[in-house]
């Protein structure tokens, strides 16, 4: 009956409130942001600029222009939000962060007010946007909670990119999406490296299981173009591995192109013109290799950007003709319809993880955006012993690893911290259950993990869900081994 | 005509002020006097009790009007919905169905405390109107007599629901940081309305016959001003019509463009029509900037650079000769390469 007493007399259970504005990303670098069509530095008439980009993005997004208008400051957002609760500065309320645009649009822009002129937009207020900003992951996680609907990660995104208008960007879009056009990824990985790691992984493979196991780049009529979450092969190579293991297990030809090898799209961390010329790139590239189907490795944001938001990008694939599936496929989606007509019959080893009690992890973006729910959950009971999570931190509800919106390579700490709520389920999971081991469809999810249970000393390990079938698949190869050993 | 507050200083009276200006306070009152045609005291009923409500409603209208209009004409460029209707199907197309039920239901188990509030000041809000509706019927029908109480208990639940909402503003420290004047400025209209129309109730009822007065003469505007309705209700009134005024400027506007907001409408698989981005065409043939890469920068992976890498690839794998994708179509069907 806690509810019953509306004046909270004890004191909060929050850690005591303070600005986290150290923990933010870096800024974007000045090379990086005039690639990616942006000026290189902050603009000398930023206001104008700033109140012009408003007044677009005000004309462009109909959810923007929505959330400004209609929040009622209930303050529901405040449990849901992960960055609230892990970094406890009243700023990362997902109500009060929006109020740093709803201000300005009050002040500057709204119908039936009293507008002040430009020069009052004072630097210290485009500061708070450019830190603020920034310490949100785009989880959606406060749309859920939210009675009106309200997204703080469209106004996240939107102001995201009324700040790259003005020359203010974090490193992590801008140098992603400058490293993809660069090189074809947001890791920086070059072209030609990509051969040497792939004849890498095939010795690995060949050395694990025994069976020789192609790994092909640029491969001309490959049935499958494999969009690699290239965070996986960065950081966590059994993940990797296991995609070629399934594609040899599932016996189709498959092939990276270098042209676009990332699975995520950091784009989609800085502003839409960037995120539609990565996705863009996907068809180049299919067009050049004359894929059968185009598959997306395990990510959150990219599976989002690639299933969701291509259609209204200038995305129409139905006149693809080389294409047999003329719409992106998630890896663990096609995984689940070929074992669901049982193409892995048989095969099938689910004592090669009785090493691991397994827990699972919904990514957000997959869960909560693309309703990627049921699939992994039984993809899991055919290979391994499982545990889920309780209620509320699952499914559409599900909690933030603190990786996503670009946080996870430059923020570390802010990531840590956003991890914080998701670190208290999975504490529970280990003492109740015994859970050493989490799985989750996502790369960025995954190197998140990895790095929040070795900081809270959780005694768990990051995994994928495609790892744990491979490792099924191939018994004898690298099941025994925990995930993120690499 | 009573002689109503006005009447002292505004000339008013039981002469009629024009009369009573041109006989003078001194003069002997006459026997039969001629009533004035039309006194101030009448003109101030009829431009605070019929002017402007219509004024107000007007202005009401146009303000939900352009602000509905402008937020439907908004493009939703991407499929941002989320949390997908418990129903599928024609039921989902009610998107005030969904929006209205996942509110209610979504939110009782996360917030009880606000749910509570907000679900009281809401039907309370609703069941108080109805009560309204008998002072713009004349007579009253038998089977409406039901509303009356109704009306009654509703504004109970609404003033309750309020007290609790601003109970909960005041006492959760986080709502600190996201309260300003307009949260609690609208909470204390709002409560405001609803105690003026209790003590209406209780404490000072007024002369039935002027609120019926006041409010049939909304629905004929020709008619005479009615009697004096007293202080309590033209605060009440008053309160009411700023409220209404300001709505289409306020947060109050939360509940019409729930209906648009883009988040909660249910996805294509309910019936919808894909989402189309009018604007995406301001991006077709669109490129990285590749003369804003300087010199000694790192060049951008185009696709002339990875079609040269393929055609290396591919020759030293063997083929004789290697076509683009651009080439082998044109090769294929004979028009120029893309």
């Amino acid at each position: 009956m806690r509810w019953l007493k509306p004046f909270n007399l004890e004191p909060s259970p929050l850690p005591v409130p303070q600005a986290s504005w150290e923990m933010s990303p870096p800024a974007g670098r000045e090379a990086d942001q005039r690639l990616c069509g942006l000026p290189g530095a902050l603009l000398p008439d930023w206001q104008e600029t700033f109140l012009a980009s408003f007044r677009r993005a005000l004309r462009r997004y109909r959810s923007f222009r929505h959330h400004l208008e209609s929040c009622v400051r209930c303050g529901a957002c405040a449990p849901a939000c992960c960055f609230y609760q892990g970094t406890a500065d009243p700023l990362n309320i997902p109500a009060a962060r929006a109020d740093l645009a709803r201000g300005i649009y009050k002040r500057f822009l709204a119908p039936g007010g009293i507008h002040e002129p430009a020069a009052n937009l004072k630097w210290e207020l485009v500061a708070k946007w450019q830190v603020y900003f920034h310490q949100c992951s785009l989880c959606r996680r406060c749309a859920l909670y939210c009675p009106m609907g309200i997204d703080t990660s469209e106004i996240t995104f939107v102001c995201r990119e009324i700040l790259a208008s003005l020359g203010l960007s974090s490193q992590a879009g801008t140098g992603g999406s400058a490293e993809t056009y660069r090189t074809g990824n947001h890791r920086g990985i070059m072209p030609p490296s990509w051969n040497q790691r792939h004849q890498g992984l095939e010795q690995e493979l060949l050395h694990e299981t025994g069976v020789p196991m192609a790994c092909p780049v640029d491969e001309y009529g490959a049935e499958v173009l494999f969009l690699p979450p290239v965070e996986d092969l960065a950081r966590h190579r059994a993940a990797y591995k296991a995609y070629a293991k399934l594609f040899h297990a599932a016996g189709i030809s498959w092939t990276v192109s270098t042209y676009i090898d990332d699975a995520s799209n950091p784009g989609a961390w800085l502003d839409y013109r960037n995120m539609r010329l990565i996705q863009q790139r996907v068809l180049e590239a299919a067009r050049e290799l004359q894929p059968r189907l185009i598959i997306w490795g395990e990510s959150g944001l990219g599976w989002r950007v690639a299933s969701c938001f291509a259609e209204s990008m200038g995305q129409d694939w139905s006149g693809e003709d080389y294409l047999l599936h003329k719409a992106p496929l998630n890896i663990v989606e096609w995984a689940y319809r070929l074992y669901q007509r049982g193409a892995f019959q048989g095969r099938l080893h689910p004592e090669a993880n009785v090493s691991k009690v397994v827990t699972y992890h919904d990514p957000c973006q997959a869960a909560r955006s693309c309703g990627l729910l049921a699939e992994p959950r039984r993809l899991l009971n055919a290979v391994c012993i499982w545990h889920e999570m309780p209620a509320g931190t699952i499914g559409r509800e599900t909690l933030c690893c603190g990786g996503g919106g670009g946080l996870n390579h430059l923020s570390p700490e802010l990531a840590l911290a956003g991890f914080l709520p998701r670190a208290r389920v999975l504490a529970g999971m280990n003492r109740t259950h015994g859970c050493n081991w989490v799985a989750t469809i996502c790369d960025g999810c995954r190197s998140a993990l990895a790095r929040g249970l070795k900081h809270y000393k959780l005694g768990m390990s990051a995994g994928g869900v495609i790892e744990l079938m491979a490792n099924a698949l191939y018994p004898n190869g690298g099941g025994g081994k925990n995930g993120d050993a690499c | 005509m009573a002689p109503g507050p006005f009447g002292r200083w505004l000339g008013g009276g039981p002469l009629g002020g024009a009369a009573h200006r041109r006989l003078g306070p001194d003069r002997p009152r006459l026997e039969n006097p001629i009533p004035p045609r039309v006194s101030y005291m009448g003109v101030l009923y009829l431009i605070g009790f019929r002017a402007l409500p219509y004024a107000v409603a007007i202005w009401l209208g146009i303000g939900l009007f352009y602000r509905l209009r402008r937020l439907a004409l908004t493009p939703v460029p991407l499929r941002v919905e989320i949390d997908p209707p418990p129903f599928q199907g024609r039921l989902a197309r009610l998107s005030l169905f969904s929006a209205v039920f996942l509110n209610v239901v979504t939110q009782w188990r996360r917030h009880p405390l606000m749910a509570l509030g907000s679900l009281n000041m809401h039907l309370g809000l609703l069941l108080a109107l109805s009560g309204h509706l008998r002072f713009f019927l004349n007579p009253v029908p038998e089977g409406l007599y039901f509303l009356v109480p109704l009306g009654r208990g509703g504004g109970y639940l609404f003033a309750a629901g309020l007290a609790l909402l601003a109970m909960r503003r005041l006492g959760d420290p986080r709502l600190w940081h996201l309260s300003g004047r307009a949260d609690f400025g609208m909470l204390g209209l709002l409560m405001a309305i609803a105690l003026s129309g209790i003590a209406m109730v209780h404490w000072a009822p007024p002369d039935p016959a002027a609120v019926k007065g006041i409010a049939l003469g909304l629905l004929h505007p020709s008619s005479p001003p009615g009697p004096w309705p007293g202080w309590l209700l033209v605060l009440h009134l008053g309160l009411a019509l700023a409220l209404l005024a300001i709505f289409p400027f306020s947060k109050l506007m939360h509940g019409p463009e729930l209906f648009l907001n883009p988040v909660r409408r249910p996805g294509p698989e309910a019936g919808f029509s894909p989402h189309v981005n009018p604007w995406d065409q301001d991006y077709l043939g669109d490129a990285p900037s590749r003369e804003a890469v300087l010199p000694g920068e790192p060049q951008p992976w185009t696709m002339e650079a990875y079609r040269r890498r393929l055609k290396d690839h591919w020759s030293a794998l063997g083929a004789r000769q290697v076509f683009s994708a651009g080439e082998r179509n044109s090769s294929r069907s004979g028009r120029e390469p893309r």
